[in-house]
């Protein structure tokens, strides 16, 4: 199973380009989608979730168009978007066993005992019966992991998923979801360098609508291998450090500053050799 | 601190649709109210304005009032939210005061609270305003907008009642923390107050319930009681004394309840239990577990997984409807005003109506269809946006479900919910008729009428309303756009003159049922034109599965590509749907426009101008006079046909040559008029008018015979149905539907004064002057101007399980070709002007001196025909001996279907429509008069007064029958009941009269010339026939009545005037009471009279002496109501009254007697003998009286 995108793109009205030329190819498997905020990764996602219309190119989920045949997309499709609410006065149970019913598990045995086991799995059978608006962040974004797990989904898209998790709880969700990913394409969309690190082994960085690279989070790595260097500054050399050296990252170790910058050859003048991790390719990547 | 929470408050709710669409609602209500002529809430009547400031403190009061279980809403929102929303653990571990955030949220939602009763101010304005531009009722009932009665509302009601509400139900919110206390707690208010106010209704409670009454209505209601007309239209209800305390003792009780629930409130107990369930709610363990792999079902797919999918979304709406705090506020609202409503019919005269099916529709259409329409309109709308409001459309829009299932389950939920609010309403309706006794339960009609016919309208508005929703891109917007649509609709056909239903949205041909043919004359119409607006239906729902709003895009570029991506979903159901649509319209507008083309109201107006313009010079073109009049009619009920041939002899008594014949034709229909001597000069189709010319002429004394031939044959269905008086069961028709009559009419002239300036038509005066000397305007009796008594023969057959009635005494009974005949022929000679019917009924007769008393009456309806044989049996008697012999050998009530609702006085005959008398009132009450024993000793009145003598054509000619049968009517009364009985029917004469004279459009008469104002005729002439009675005695009434009789009876030209009988009063009356006469008849004469106070001792010996204080006025008016004082000296009685025994309005007469009075103050002492209640003046309202309501002032011992 493959999801192909070639050349999709998307304006909005308001003359946003959100979308510029994208063609990627998602294989099964974790498949991260790495950009800063309002990079465009939201409305890719949309868009293969059949949500929106793009203005021009194709994507193919193997024989399926999914930009025309939404219906059948949306039969293999899990989507978890990025914010979402409930209905008021509606406990989870019911409401997943509506989605369910929607998703088209009509079957009352089956869907009973699909519901279920997402209720254990995400640990709210405890809390089934109670209204969903009344739960905490934590556990309404757990109903949410459960409902795009209804239906023995092919495509898992899941945007930005991690918001409002605690550390733990980030963890297991991941864990749950590499086991999903080992035989579906999931899509994970995320500003978080680190997630894409522990969970994908293919990925994508997206910036201004452009894909920016596309490729193994490993072999990104090594492409910069040498060229990254560290160095612990004071804060206020910070601008003159920026005029002189392409700096890629600044980040704050026992209240110092540590940048990292990117250069051929070792630029001398204190930087340290460093071996390059993923924040770095992607800094490297949305400021190049 | 406080700031913070009231801002939060009061700044959330203004954003929140509710308290705006509660105030557009009670606007709405306030708005027609104030506008339309026929809803008098708020205690508008006669000539209290509309708008006057007693109104609008009604309104308030009654608005407060209902508004309870609307601040039952805010103010638990207010006390709950924090828990609801899960933020109390957040807000309460703030360093924020108790109090700050109790008192903050409370005074927040109270101001909130209020907003919804500015509805009232601005209907009320707005009603003002739109009637001064469209004037749907009369200028003259309004007056000034009264700033300081909306605001002195505001204090005395809208605050201390909501603060009273509000304190307590926030006060139960705060500690129980549930959103159903506090409405439990409303609507058991609610309950108590009704209760207590029936306890309380005694006058002799009155102050005690004053100031028990937490609202404040009671004691509004008795400090206005005594208020004339002119203090209801300027003053203000003063805010003090009783007023003033109970508003003080109830608005304390509510602040004590508030703070009493602050003492109690508390955020720690509550705050650590949610604590407690918070961390239960974190488990330490893990929160996602691997329990080995998920099943793996895979969604199906095909129509059964649609079906599947539809059921769940159906149900998840339904259910998420009756949970929703709107609907529940909503619905019950509709059921407190509706079933009041329900459970206590009155009519007219204070008697209970039967609570026929027919009587309990009306009451649930009237009370109830508001509340579920706002229902549907709402909802309707919001499940459209349900998800998007929810912020889960991201989840919903890409489940692999078809957009018309998510549709479909919203519409049906929305249907059901209606359906289950008019189920609701039936049982409502079947309870009360078991209340009340009856048991002719109709459920099939029940469900035709509310579960589907009136579901069908809802059906459509939904599909609509579902549509534009789909499309608009705000739901505001679109509840704007389609409440717009739907007023906007009938206005711009209107001012287009569009009267086709195939126009108007969702509108289908009016239609009346009766319990003789159902539906069936209207059936065929209604049931294309329901189908035609399905159809339609469909075709927007299709709209809206292709324009589903279901995703991101809201570009209508992007939406209109996936609606063409949608629509390879949907190709044969759409074509099918177009198919279908495009024919039935086809066929309908084949039906309605080409074999039934109609006028609309403007055409028609053009067409009685025209006729005016061409033919009003041929007034005085003699004419030949109708002598005799055969008939040989076929009725062919089953299809709603009819052949009728007829043949007039006609007779020229004109004294001039009649060379040419002005035949006004019966409408609509086929007709043929046939005589050797006569030819077509001219066929004005449009107005039913042709001109012969006789050949050779008439000489003067000349007669000769005219045959005629008149067919009613339907074709297809119509517009609106025409003609309903031929119908499958139950025809009812007249002469002047099937004959010709002759000359100019003046009737068919546009008579609004407005519309006649409109078209540049000359004034018309509604009669000619009062003129004994007018010959010419004495030739015509006001009921024919081509005839005067005529002989009538009949011929008549209809179906064979029918019978078949015309005037006169049936002759022969037989059968021919399978049909069965009747032959009719009058007795005695008769106006021009009567009736045919044909029914299966059953006839209940009875013998009177030879005349044989008959009721023909729809087999069910047998519930008053006792009490009608019993009626004319009374009223022949009275005549009978007073009056003058009755020369018809029957006296028949006819039943006839209620598409019309009258009783109506023919030769002989009296046809009483199924809705007066037979189905309506008259649970027995001993010795209290019914409606049905007045309507038909009215009726058998015009066998004298109108077809014995009947007044010329010119003013004042209704007195000399209808107020002459008033006046019969209340003799035959009076010995059936007796002289104390007829307060009740006096009340209710002088009410229609005040009320009426305040409608006039043009100018009030005195009785001697009134044109038509049956106000004046009727209820003004009840008033003053009673006291002359009382002044000169019944014989001498009755001896003026019979010489007056006598002189003009079954006589031609000239007809009398009212002048003639009122000389025959004069005559009667002593030369002292001679101003009576003239008061009565010749003047508008108004007293006021009022007790000012009562005092009553008890003395040794057991009896009572009471001493009432007592004002007179009089004042002689002009016809738009300018009055004169002028110095009172007239017999008025004063009189005292016991207290009513249970179920009566009235008790005992203690005391009465008639007394001279010259001077405006006045006290009289007298003594009785038993415990009295009130006492006053003009107890039986002999006199007209400015406000009646004041003349009696109830005793408190």
């Amino acid at each position: 199973m493959q999801l192909s995108i070639r050349n999709l793109s998307k304006t909005y009205p308001n003359g946003v380009k959100a979308l510029d030329d994208v063609s990627l190819d998602i294989p099964t498997g974790m498949y991260g989608l790495l950009g800063p905020n309002g990079a465009g990764k939201s409305t890719l996602m949309r868009t293969l979730a059949t949500l929106q219309e793009a203005d021009s190119g194709t994507a193919t989920l193997d024989s399926i168009n999914v930009l025309e045949q939404k219906d059948d997309v949306r039969r293999l499709l899990g989507y978890l978007p990025q914010e979402f609410g409930v209905y008021a006065r509606i406990s989870a149970l019911k409401m997943l066993d509506h989605f369910a019913v929607l998703k088209g598990i009509t079957k009352g045995n089956e869907r009973k005992e699909m519901v279920n086991a997402l209720l254990q799995r995400v640990n709210l059978w405890d809390h089934r019966k109670k209204a969903v608006s009344s739960y905490s962040g934590g556990m309404r974004q757990r109903f949410g992991i459960a409902q795009a797990l209804i239906g023995d989904p092919k495509l898992i898209i899941v945007d930005e998923p991690t918001a409002g998790l605690d550390p733990g709880e980030r963890n297991r969700f991941y864990n749950l979801l590499s086991e999903i990913g080992e035989n579906v394409i999931v899509i994970l969309s995320t500003h978080i360098v680190e997630d894409v690190r522990e969970l994908c082994s293919k990925m994508a960085i997206i910036h201004q609508g452009k894909v920016q690279y596309e490729g193994r989070p490993s072999e990104a790595m090594s492409e910069l291998n040498g060229k990254v260097w560290e160095k612990s500054i004071a804060k206020s050399d910070m601008e003159a450090y920026h005029e002189n050296y392409q700096v890629i990252s600044a980040k704050l170790v026992e209240g110092k500053p540590i940048i990292h910058i990117l250069n051929d050859a070792n630029p001398g003048n204190g930087f340290a050799s460093t071996s390059p991790d993923l924040e770095d390719v992607f800094f490297s990547k949305i400021m190049g | 601190m406080f700031k913070t929470f009231f801002n939060f408050e009061f700044k959330s709710w203004i954003k929140a649709p509710m308290p705006w669409i509660f105030m557009f609602v009670i606007g709405l209500l306030a708005c027609l109210g104030t506008v339309s002529n026929d809803v008098t809430i708020g205690g508008s009547f006669g000539n209290i304005y509309k708008n006057a400031p007693y109104v609008t403190m009604t309104w308030y009061v009654t608005f407060s009032l209902i508004t309870v279980l609307l601040v039952a809403a805010f103010v638990n929102s207010a006390a709950i939210r924090d828990y609801e929303r899960k933020t109390s653990q957040i807000v309460f571990s703030k360093p924020i005061s108790k109090s700050a955030y109790y008192f903050g949220h409370f005074w927040g939602a109270i101001l909130v609270s209020m907003i919804p009763l500015f509805g009232v101010s601005l209907g009320m304005w707005i009603g003002v305003l739109l009637n001064g531009i469209f004037e749907w009722t009369d200028p003259i009932r309004y007056g000034g907008f009264e700033l300081k009665s909306h605001l002195m509302s505001w204090i005395i009601f809208v605050v201390p009642n909501t603060i009273f509400v509000g304190g307590i139900l926030y006060a139960v919110a705060a500690k129980t923390r549930s959103t159903i206390y506090p409405f439990v707690a409303a609507a058991a208010l609610l309950v108590l107050y009704g209760l207590s106010q029936s306890w309380l209704r005694d006058i002799e409670y009155e102050t005690i319930a004053s100031y028990l009454d937490p609202f404040g209505n009671k004691t509004f209601s008795v400090a206005t009681k005594y208020w004339t007309v002119s203090q209801k239209n300027t003053a203000v209800v003063g805010f003090t004394g009783i007023l003033f305390f109970n508003r003080l003792i109830w608005v304390a009780v509510g602040l004590l309840a508030l703070f009493l629930g602050f003492k109690v409130f508390s955020f720690e107990e509550k705050s650590k239990k949610k604590k407690k369930k918070a961390i239960a709610a974190e488990p330490t363990g893990l929160a996602i577990r691997h329990l080995g792999t998920l099943p793996t079902f895979t969604p199906r797919k095909g129509f059964g997984v649609q079906v599947a999918q539809l059921w769940s979304q159906y149900k998840t709406e339904t259910i998420g409807i009756m949970k929703s705090v709107a609907f529940l506020v909503i619905a019950l609202l509709g059921i407190l005003n509706t079933a009041p409503n329900l459970f206590d019919a009155n009519d007219a005269y204070g008697t209970h109506e039967l609570p026929t099916t027919y009587t309990m529709i009306n009451v649930i259409r009237g009370a109830f269809y508001l509340f579920s329409i706002i229902i549907m309109v709402y909802f309707s709308g919001y499940l459209v946006w349900k998800e998007r409001n929810a912020k889960m459309d991201e989840i919903y829009d890409s489940m692999p479900m078809k957009n018309w299932t998510i549709y479909l389950g919203k519409y049906l939920a929305v249907l059901s919910i209606m359906l289950l609010l008019s189920i609701l309403m039936i049982a409502l309706a079947l309870l009360a008729q078991t209340t009340f006794g009856y048991n002719q339960y109709n459920l099939p009609t029940y469900i035709r009428e509310l579960l589907i016919m009136d579901m069908l309208g809802f059906a459509f508005i939904m599909a609509l309303s579902m549509l534009v929703h789909s499309l608009s891109k705000n739901m505001y917007l679109g509840f704007a756009i389609v409440i717009v649509f739907l007023f906007a609709v009938d206005i711009a056909l209107g001012a287009m003159n569009i009267a086709t239903n195939m126009l108007d949205f969702a509108s289908t041909p009016s239609y009346t049922l009766s319990d003789f043919y159902g539906y069936e004359p209207f059936w065929k119409g209604l049931s294309w034109f329901n189908g035609y607006w399905l159809a339609f239906s469909t075709l927007l729902a299709l709209g809206a599965f292709l324009f589903w709003n279901r995703g991101k895009e809201s570009g209508f570029k992007k939406r209109y590509a996936i609606a063409k991506q949608e629509w390879g979903g949907y190709r044969f159901f759409g074509i099918g749907a177009v198919t279908a649509f495009i024919l039935i319209a086809g066929w309908v507008y084949h039906n309605t426009f080409n074999l039934n083309p109609f006028n609309n109201s403007k055409e028609q107006e053009l067409l009685q101008v025209r006729y005016e313009q061409d033919y009003k010079k041929l007034t005085r073109t003699p004419q030949p006079r109708i002598k005799s009049v055969k008939y040989d009619i076929d009725l062919i009920p089953e299809n709603r046909s009819m052949v009728a041939k007829g043949q007039y002899f006609m007779k020229n008594i004109s004294g001039k040559t009649v060379d040419s014949l002005l035949v006004s034709v019966p409408t609509n229909k086929e007709f043929e008029l046939k005589n050797e001597r006569i030819d077509l000069l001219k066929n004005d189709s449009a107005v039913n008018f042709r001109i012969y010319a006789i050949n050779p002429p008439m000489q003067p004394g000349d007669s000769m015979t005219l045959d005629f031939t008149s067919k009613f044959i339907p074709h297809g269905f119509e517009n609106e149905v025409t003609f309903a008086k031929f119908v499958q069961n139950g025809a009812f028709f007249n002469n002047t539907d099937i004959a010709p009559f002759f000359g100019y009419q003046r009737s068919f002239e546009i008579s609004s004064k407005q519309k006649r300036k409109e078209y540049d038509l000359p004034l018309r005066t509604r009669f000619p002057k009062l003129n004994r000397t007018d010959t010419l305007a004495r030739s015509n009796s006001y009921l024919a101007s081509d005839s005067d008594w005529v002989m009538v023969e009949t011929k008549i057959c209809t179906e064979p399980d029918q019978i078949a009635i015309a005037p006169g005494s049936l002759r022969r009974e037989y059968e021919e070709n399978g049909r069965r005949c009747f032959d009719y022929k009058l007795d005695q000679k008769a106006w021009n002007f009567y009736s045919f019917m044909s029914a299966r009924y059953e006839v209940a007769r009875k013998d009177y001196k030879g005349i044989k008393l008959e009721v023909y009456h729809h087999p069910t309806h047998d519930f008053n025909v006792e009490r009608m044989l019993h009626a004319m049996e009374k009223s022949l008697e009275y005549f009978t001996t007073n009056f003058g012999p009755y020369y018809h050998k029957q006296c028949r009530i006819i039943e006839f279907p209620r598409f019309s609702s009258f009783a109506q006085a023919f030769p002989g005959t009296m046809p009483y429509s199924e809705s007066v008398g037979f189905i309506q009132d008259f649970k027995e009450e001993e010795g209290d008069l019914d409606i049905m024993f007045y309507v038909a000793a009215h009726e058998i009145g015009h066998q004298w007064w109108a077809h014995q003598e009947c007044g010329a054509a010119m003013q004042g000619a209704e007195m000399t029958t209808e107020t002459f049968a008033q006046y019969s009517a209340i003799m035959v009364m009076e010995k059936e009941y007796g002289r104390d009985a007829m307060r009740k029917f006096m009340k209710y004469e002088m009410d229609k009269y005040l009320r009426g004279r305040g409608r006039e459009t043009e100018k009030e008469l005195p009785l001697a010339t009134c044109e038509g104002q049956g106000y004046a005729h009727y209820n003004k002439g009840s008033v003053v026939m009673y006291y002359l009675k009382e002044m000169i005695g019944e014989d001498s009434v009755n001896v003026a009545l019979r010489r007056f009789l006598n002189k003009f009876k079954y006589q031609t030209s000239p007809f009398p005037v009212s002048l003639d009988v009122i000389d025959e009063f004069y005559a009667a009356t002593p030369d002292s009471l001679d101003y009576i006469v003239k008061d009565l008849f010749e003047d508008i004469t108004i007293f006021e009279n009022r007790c000012e106070n009562v005092e009553v001792k008890e003395l040794d010996d057991g009896k009572y002496e009471i001493t009432i204080d007592v004002s007179s006025k009089k004042f002689k008016s002009d016809g738009l109501g300018k009055e004169t004082e002028v110095p009172v000296n007239d017999y008025i009685e004063i009189g005292a009254f016991a207290k009513a025994e249970e179920n009566r309005d009235y008790g005992k007469t203690l005391y009465r007697k008639m007394v001279k009075i010259n001077s405006t103050d006045n006290t009289f002492t007298f003594t009785v003998d038993e415990k009295p209640q009130e006492a006053g003046i003009d107890p039986f309202l002999f006199l007209i009286d400015k406000e009646p309501k004041d003349n009696l002032k109830n005793i408190t011992l």
